[in-house]
């Protein structure tokens, strides 16, 4: 079980305890947390979950796989640092405290 | 190596005991259809937003656990094929090959595992640009697949190859002067034939009068003349291997 803090683009916070094993994206979809839409359905097929993860915690996430890199030159305002596609992000223990930040949309 | 191959596309290692068998597709099929896309390349202008995946995610177990999963792709982008393709090897480790296409840069020929875009090629790089599967086989017996595909039918008309790896796709040759497909075709004409020595891509010559068989011996394409194309008999009786 990890906390994550998920924060919409216009401020508001989202604090939920996400299952081990789940995705950051599936943590938020499970709690009905707007912002992330996650078109595919977590297939890496498309880049509506993406967000910005904090800056403390982007070398501590597991690295990004060539599909997600390239899926996330479609997002909205990547960032090569920050961005992520959540549905990529497997949570487990180590991310407890972990905090992600919505993009202004999904595309 | 196909197994190794396969099983990391899977995410999986060959010769590693694991207590989660790999997922094997049972079926995939285009649904939610869509006009977005203007190219009407297969005969409609009805191209797919998502595709429908059952699979056993314990096959092998006692009792199967058939599910359904929906993959839809975002507003610029749609499936631009006939089908969606299985490929299964000897072990029934399984992938779907497809043919997506981007709204601004064109098709890609497209890797899918049960749960997820696996791999893919880069997009052509312009709108209204398709690429026509020929198919996915063992093309140099090094026990590694390699996929083929027509890139342009109608323009360039380049067979490309592509060798599966564990890290993904890697191209490997092409060979120009080769289409597969006419504008407006509702089917993709040839195929991989293996008549006993070796597989062969079966296609058409660029102006369509001849029938094509290429080889790829693991570094170039070699192709020759093995009859005359007179419509869809005569390459299907060149997949039957009657020529």
């Amino acid at each position: 079980m990890a906390k994550i803090t998920y924060i919409e683009h216009g401020g508001k916070e989202h604090i939920v305890d996400v299952a081990t094993g789940l995705t950051v994206m599936e943590g938020a979809r499970d709690n009905n947390i707007p912002g992330i839409e996650a078109d595919c359905g977590g297939a890496c097929a498309c880049s509506t979950c993406h967000v910005y993860v904090d800056e403390a915690w982007a070398d501590k996430l597991p690295a990004k796989d060539a599909m997600e890199e390239d899926m996330l030159d479609f997002a909205w305002e990547p960032d090569a640092t920050k961005s992520r596609l959540t549905c990529q992000v497997k949570v487990t223990d180590a991310l407890d405290g972990l905090i992600v930040r919505m993009p202004e949309k999904q595309i | 190596m196909l197994r190794a191959a396969l099983f990391a596309m899977v995410g999986l290692f060959a010769g590693t005991a694991s207590a989660t068998p790999p997922n094997v597709i049972l079926k995939a099929e285009f649904i939610e259809p869509t006009g977005r896309y203007d190219h009407a390349i297969l005969g409609d202008d009805v191209e797919w937003g998502a595709m429908r995946v059952t699979f056993d995610a314990c096959a092998g177990c006692q009792d199967s656990i058939i599910m359904d999963r929906v993959i839809r792709l975002p507003e610029t982008r749609v499936f631009e094929d006939l089908e969606p393709r299985i490929i299964r090897d000897e072990h029934n480790l399984t992938v779907i090959m497809v043919v997506e296409t981007h709204l601004e840069l064109g098709a890609r020929l497209a890797i899918y595992t049960a749960d997820r875009l696996y791999t893919a090629t880069p997009f052509i790089g312009r709108s209204h640009r398709w690429l026509a599967p020929v198919g996915a086989a063992d093309l140099d017996g090094d026990g590694i697949p390699e996929i083929a595909y027509v890139e342009k039918p109608h323009l360039s008309k380049e067979l490309k190859i592509w060798r599966f790896e564990e890290d993904g796709l890697t191209f490997v040759t092409s060979l120009a002067g080769l289409t597969n497909h006419r504008i407006g075709e509702d089917f993709i004409s040839g195929g991989i034939r293996d008549c006993g020595d070796g597989p062969e891509m079966i296609t058409a010559d660029a102006g369509w009068q001849n029938i094509m068989a290429t080889k790829f011996d693991g570094k170039r394409l070699t192709t020759r003349r093995i009859g005359t194309f007179k419509g869809q008999p005569s390459m299907k009786s060149a997949m039957s291997c009657k020529f």
